[in-house]
């Protein structure tokens, strides 16, 4: 066994037994932390894979958590229903603004993005159902076919952990897969592309999608585990947290992403226990890993060997 | 039987100046055609009009016999006509195998599918192998495409071509930029696929045309000077005067 298989093997054994062992809080903190990495999966889809960098995810994760909190405002709290529909109005939100967006490039992009993310946490600011700027308490936690077993913590924590390893091993299939080689294609050379005859737009507009279906899931678990909407879920410093977790943690892989969701929110959290101005900490550290470690902190890890062997 | 392209009196000024003077051409289907010349003979200009990127002001390009003057460069590589650059344009950070599956996919209907291993799907792969064996880099399949020499990446660049299925291709010199052993690489490459594959080659060293070419079109100031195989053109005077005199008295000078 190869050390990087074995320290894949001993990570997934510390988050599948972590309910098990830990207090309510600490139980707590790493549903959070999964639910932030599921996030960041999400932002990685678009930016790492497809080249395009989006400044607005934040959208998409308050569309999934207002979806959850108008749903059960209407009696509707099965997860199971609740659930992909945050994903699919993700979905339709994005549809328009990826469509527009996609018209720009490079600097532009990440400003129409930030501009269209800005305009819904307005939005939602003005929503008076859904108590404007304060936000809106949710009642309970989403049933799963009528059973009230997310209540439990350690019930939820899995519901999350379950969340993440389905869209993990989704955008597995799905970077590998004929659409993932072309949108490889597309982030490295998107001219080229078209003069080997790809109609370039089309493929980003659905990996843009896809990607907001992902943070959409994720903004219905974070209701769900703070039992709270507000417009904070689309504030743009929402989106710039979930980018900083995929370039701390390893731009264009998919265990980057939720590599740095869990470094950076476990960093925040002890550093905030001994200071207040634990920024002053981590903003240099941060600068030290973009600085030194250009593939993230993935990128530190054992890699696997490519073969320049002749293959027979 | 008809020729596969066809160029007919073509005409490129660019103010008053005129880089195309009634130019004809043709490239029989499975041949080999050479356009030489020396530097600002119009060679480049003449291929940027057959690959549609220049608009000639008259003249006709035929291609199957039907009239292909006022298409687009797009819609002449979705007939056939695929143009390799002078500058290398391959996928740096994708493996050799994926740049070349990447120009193959292209021909084969959508890539809207999310589910299915590319990298394992065998008829993506052994296409794509079939085309690294042809230019000699199925060793080197699963090494990013921007660590390859510079030979290397144009010889990479001719399988991405040839993944496209042309039926004709155009080569802008080939082995520019290249050192004795990448250019002597290229051109048993090219030579591998003589006879299967129309081409048509602009290239300035005279050994590689006389390697290569089944018939030749020497271009001097924007018109055609000579026409014919290879043994017309090395026995013709005026080519002689114009451009290989030149050549012979190097040699002379430098023997």
């Amino acid at each position: 066994m190869t050390f990087r298989t074995f320290s894949y093997l001993v990570f997934i054994g510390f988050f599948m037994t972590l309910p098990l062992w830990a207090d309510v809080f600490h139980t707590r903190l790493f549903t959070r932390i999964l639910i932030f990495a599921l996030l960041a999966l999400s932002l990685d889809l678009v930016v790492g894979y497809g080249g395009m960098v989006s400044f607005g995810h934040a959208a998409f994760f308050g569309t999934g958590a207002y979806m959850t909190g108008m749903m059960s405002l209407h009696g509707i709290t099965d997860a199971l229903v609740v659930w992909p529909a945050a994903a699919g109005a993700a979905m339709l939100i994005a549809l328009p603004i990826g469509a527009l967006s996609l018209r720009t490039r490079g600097a532009y992009f990440i400003m129409i993005t930030l501009a269209f993310a800005q305009m819904a946490y307005y939005f939602a600011s003005g929503l008076e159902t859904f108590g404007g700027s304060d936000g809106m308490r949710l009642l309970a936690r989403n049933t799963i076919a009528g059973k009230e077993i997310l209540v439990r913590h350690d019930f939820f924590y899995y519901a999350a952990a379950g969340s993440l390893a389905a869209a993990f091993l989704l955008c597995r299939r799905l970077t590998r897969s004929r659409f993932g080689l072309i949108l490889g294609g597309i982030r490295q050379n998107e001219k080229r592309m078209q003069s080997l005859g790809y109609a370039t737009y089309p493929y980003q507009l659905t990996c843009f999608v896809i990607s907001a279906a992902l943070a959409g899931l994720a903004g219905a678990l974070m209701a769900n585990e703070t039992l709270y909407i507000s417009p904070s879920y689309l504030h743009w410093t929402q989106s710039g947290h979930a980018l900083v977790m995929v370039i701390l943690g390893g731009l264009g892989t998919l265990a980057g992403p939720v590599l740095g969701a869990i470094v950076l929110l476990l960093l925040e959290e002890i550093l905030s226990a001994f200071t207040q101005h634990w920024m002053i900490v981590l903003g240099p550290l941060l600068i030290l890993v973009v600085l030194y470690a250009r593939g993230g902190l993935h990128g530190l890890w054992p890699q696997k060997k490519v073969s320049h062997a002749t293959t027979p | 039987m008809p020729p596969l392209l066809e160029v007919r009196q073509l005409v490129k000024r660019f103010g008053a100046m005129t880089v195309t003077a009634s130019v004809d051409l043709t490239i029989e289907r499975g041949e080999i055609h050479a356009v030489i010349g020396p530097n600002g003979a119009g060679k480049t200009t003449l291929m940027s009009q057959i690959a549609g990127e220049i608009k000639p002001d008259e003249g006709t390009i035929l291609f199957e016999e039907a009239d292909i003057t006022s298409l687009a460069a797009h819609a002449r590589a979705a007939l056939g006509i695929a143009r390799m650059f002078q500058i290398t344009r391959v996928f740096p950070a994708s493996t050799v195998l994926e740049n070349v599956m990447l120009a193959h996919l292209s021909t084969r209907g959508h890539g809207f599918r999310f589910w299915k291993n590319v990298h394992t799907d065998r008829d993506s792969r052994s296409a794509a192998i079939s085309f690294l064996q042809r230019v000699g880099l199925e060793s080197r399949q699963e090494t990013p495409a921007g660590t390859l020499s510079h030979g290397e990446q144009r010889q990479l660049e001719v399988a991405m071509v040839l993944a496209g299925d042309p039926k004709v291709l155009l080569l802008d010199e080939p082995t520019a930029g290249m050192g004795p052993e990448e250019t002597a690489r290229m051109v048993a490459l090219l030579s591998g696929i003589k006879g299967q594959q129309s081409l048509l080659l602009v290239e300035h060293d005279m050994q590689t045309v006389y390697q290569l070419a089944d018939r030749v079109t020497v271009m001097v100031y924007g018109r055609t000077l000579a026409s014919g195989t290879v043994e017309e053109i090395r026995r013709n005077e005026a080519v002689r005067e114009a451009y290989l005199g030149d050549e012979k008295g190097q040699e002379e000078r430098d023997a």
